[in-house]
Parts: structure tokens; sequence; C-alpha cells
């Protein structure tokens, strides 16, 4: 199996093919790609040389144990780990071909097409409508016929318009956490990003919440790439096309979820996702 | 026996152990189920015919309580990988196991057929009969030891006992069509020689399933497989 790559070509890990039949969705294009980063928190090496492509309009899940890297791999396609002092990268990452960490690549711009979800909601203290209002002001979106527009429909995306439409002025804090958390992935689509990244999003929701999100996240990869970092292997198992399982830092095993919860290629993915570890 | 890892959940251990045993129970089971009835025809012996027709009823109860196992398994730990074919696996070979049993006693129907003719049962019933017992057993062996090799040899066994069963077919119809020919007697022997030829094709299906539950690789057909990825 080959994805398209965009001109980028260094032998990044690319999902195995068989089971999976990625081949029957017709070609692939590469949206986001790693080539041999590492990460370090000061010594040590959170991330060691990871190469992987993530298929466009398709879902990819990060599984491993805690510690292995998958959340700070998820945060480094938009840049969130930045900030972290002590924190050093090496390799590149591109978002088609744009060098994601080049120097003119603009972080505020960036996230804008790549947006994020958390492990807990995270709605601002203000009314539904504020809350996903606030970033389109904040992308330079001023008409308000438009904003209303946009907030509708991303609430509509997301799956809670209908049951907030009649409270929109209501404050946001007053949702429960499957609300609230769809909340975030509507004010994540209302500045209309190209990739959502999802770190952990239903890992604090009762099942009933887990389950809306994971049929919202299902519907949303028609028009979004999605990355989901998650410790819940059948949500893997669940929503995503493709999974790679990280170990201390290292991609061990990247392949189309059937085949990989099915037949795994690799014994370390197979201890782990049979839970024989530890 | 498997040389995998212990789960971290010393009980997910047991519950898939308790699955291995009541198949290798159920199996144990089925051979004797099976021995009785070939003795039965081979010897006429009523009192193997009467072992095999109590057998079954406990061949019926462990394909049950396996079943129920493995739901449960299913249900609780939501297995995948090497877990999920062993179960799914087990779940398919009850049913083979259970159909074997099935036809061992029809077997010892043919054989209480058999009664009160003097025809004798033809020599090549015996060797058909040691080689479906023979594939099965091995089929089993297979499945417990979880050796693909050895399923692998059951399943080229099959091609020589169709070879057999074609034999008996063509050499019991000729004999139909002698002066004085019992042919009562005559087809039901070959009714008997396609029940054992039945067995070793459950024995081949069981060996099938071994290799996917080692490899993940499903043998069982290989045009279906090929059609299924769009050519």
């Amino acid at each position: 199996m080959s994805l398209a790559t965009n001109g980028i070509d260094f032998g990044a890990a690319v999902p195995r093919a068989e089971g999976g039949e990625p081949g029957a969705r017709g070609p692939e294009r590469t949206h986001l790609a790693a080539q041999g980063v590492t990460v370090r928190y000061g010594r040590n090496a959170a991330i060691k040389g990871v190469s992987l492509k993530v298929p466009e309009h398709r879902v990819t899940a990060l599984i491993g144990p805690s510690g292995c890297g998958k959340s700070t791999f998820l945060r480094l396609f938009n840049r969130m780990n930045d900030g972290i002092e002590g924190i050093s990268i090496e390799g590149r990452v591109f978002l088609y071909d744009q060098d994601i960490y080049a120097r003119d690549t603009d972080a505020v711009a960036l996230r804008r097409r790549v947006g994020m979800v958390f492990q807990r909601s995270t709605p601002f203290p203000k009314s539904i409508y504020e809350n996903v209002a606030y970033g389109l002001r904040i992308a330079g979106v001023r008409d308000r016929s438009e904003i209303a527009r946009r907030i509708e429909e991303s609430l509509v995306g997301a799956g809670l318009w209908d049951e907030v439409k009649d409270r929109m002025h209501d404050s946001a804090m007053g949702l429960s956490g499957g609300q609230a958390q769809r909340l975030c992935i509507a004010r994540a689509m209302a500045i209309r990003p190209e990739i959502i990244l999802m770190d952990e999003p239903a890992s604090a929701l009762d099942p009933i919440a887990t389950a809306r999100i994971e049929d919202l996240i299902s519907s949303l990869k028609s028009r979004y790439t999605i990355v989901i970092v998650t410790h819940n292997l059948q949500q893997a198992a669940r929503v995503s096309d493709y999974t790679a399982f990280f170990y201390m830092g290292e991609l061990v095993e990247f392949a189309p979820t059937q085949a990989l919860f099915t037949n795994p290629g690799e014994s370390r993915t197979e201890e782990y996702i049979t839970g024989r570890f530890g | 026996m498997t040389g995998r890892a212990p789960h971290t959940s010393h009980e997910y251990d047991r519950e898939l152990a308790g699955v291995r045993r009541l198949l290798a129970t159920m199996g144990g089971e089925v051979e004797s189920l099976l021995s009785a009835s070939l003795a039965a025809l081979l010897h006429r012996d009523q009192d193997l015919a009467r072992e095999a027709l109590a057998r079954e009823e406990r061949v019926d109860q462990l394909e049950m309580e396996i079943d129920d196992l493995v739901h449960r398994i299913l249900a609780i730990r939501q297995p995948v990988g090497v877990d999920l074919r062993f179960l799914t696996v087990s779940l398919r070979a009850t049913t083979d196991l259970e159909r074997v049993g099935d036809i061992g006693i029809n077997i010892v129907h043919r054989a209480m057929d058999m009664e009160g003719h003097a025809v004798l049962p033809h020599p090549g019933l015996a060797r058909l009969g040691d080689s479906a017992r023979a594939m099965l057993a091995q089929a089993l062996d297979a499945l417990l030891r979880e050796d693909a090799a050895a399923a692998l040899r059951v399943i080229r066994e099959d091609d020589a006992v169709d070879e057999e069963n074609a034999r008996i077919f063509r050499d019991l119809v000729a004999r139909m069509g002698q002066e004085g020919a019992d042919n009562e007697a005559l087809t039901t022997q070959i009714f008997a020689a396609k029940h054992l030829e039945r067995i070793a094709d459950h024995a081949t299906n069981l060996a099938e399933k071994v290799v996917f539950l080692v490899q993940g690789r499903d043998i069982r057909h290989p045009r279906a497989g090929s059609l299924g990825k769009g050519g």
C-alpha cells in the first residue's frame, strides 16, 4: 500500500495494508506526517525517532500505556508542546507540505487549521453562545449573522443543537459533562479546522455520553482528519480507521485498526492489547 | 501450553483456561463416541452402540457449556488479538465437534440397520474409520497445542479420505448389480462411508480454524477470499 505523500517521502510509517483494506477506499492522501521526530523533556526522550503518516479524512488512534509518549506526539501537530520548559524537538512535522516547525510557520494560524479537544471539557464561564462565538471573533469573524450561522452549524455538527437551541444564552457551566465536551468540539469546529486532535475526549464521561462522542467522531471524519489519543482500547477499535501503538516513546506498530486488534503484527502490540502487560 | 505471557488479570487467564479444558473434555467425549460407534459398525457390538448413544447427551451439554462460557467472556472481557481468535475459534470448534458427535450417532444407526443382514462390512470402512478418527484426534491436538504445522498436515490428509470413500462407493455399487446382492445392506454401507468422510471434513474444518487461531490467516475458501478483496 502506498499513501499519497504530497512530495514527502521519507519512509515514514504508513499503516500496513492487510485486513483493513485501505485500498478499497481509494488512494489516501497524507494530511499530517512526522519524520524522525524525537522529543526530549530535558534529558529524557519522550518520543524516539518516530515517523508516521496520518491519512486525510480518517480517524487515527494513538494507543499505549501511560507515559508512552502518545499525548506528547499528538500535541506536536498543533505545537501545543511549544511552551513547555526544557522541551526540545528534533525531526520534522508536516501538515501537507508545510513544515509545522519551520521558522515562518505561525503557530496561531496553524492552530486554526488543527483544532484540539482535551480530556476534561473546558467550557469558558460564559454563555453557550459566547463559548462558540469567542473563538470565531478571535479568528476575525465580525459579522453577527455569520457568527450566528457558524454557531448553529457547529452545534448541529457536534450533535448538541437540539439540546441547547432554546437556552443559548444560559451559562455553559450548567451543561452536563458530555454536553460540555460536545460544546468544546463545536467550539473547535466553528473556526473550520481541517484536523481535530482529541486527547482522551471521553475519559471523563459516562458510557452514554461516551457513545455520543464516539458517534460524533464517526460522523465528523468525512469533513475532518481526526487524531485521537485514548486509553480505552475498545474505543480505539470502535472509532478509528488506523491505530498506532506507542511504547516507551517508540512507535511499535501502525496498522489498519481491524488488523491491529484481530491479528497484530508485533508481539508487543499483542501483549498490550490483550492485557498481558505488567 | 501456549507460551504466551499471562494476562494482568489472572481471572481472565482462568476463564480462558476453562474454555481450553472444556474443549479438551468435549473433544475426548466425541473421540470416545466415535470409537464406540465405529466398533458398533465394524464388529456389530450392541454394548458399544449403547455407549455411543449415551455419550451424545454429554457432548451436547459440553457444547452449550462452552458456548455459554465463551459468550460470558466476550461480554465481560471484550477480547482482542489472539484471545479473540481463540474464543471465536472455540465457538466454531464446538459446532464441528457436536456435528461429529451427531454423525457418530448416525453411524450407530447404520450399525443397527445392518442387524439381521449377512453382508460383512466393507474392509475399506475400517480404513476410512481409522483415517477419520486419526484426523479428528490430530486436529484436536493441534487446536489444544496451537500447532499450525500439525493442522496443515491434517488438511492434506482429507483428499486421501475422499478417494477412499469414492473407492468404497464404486465397489459397493458394483456389488449391487450382482446376483443375490443385499442392496439394502450395501446402501447402508455407502451411507456409513459417507458419514466417515464427513467426519474427516469436520476434522479438516477444525484444522483450518487452528491455522486462523495461530496465524490469523483464513485459509478456508481461498477463492472467496480473493473475490472479497476486489480481485
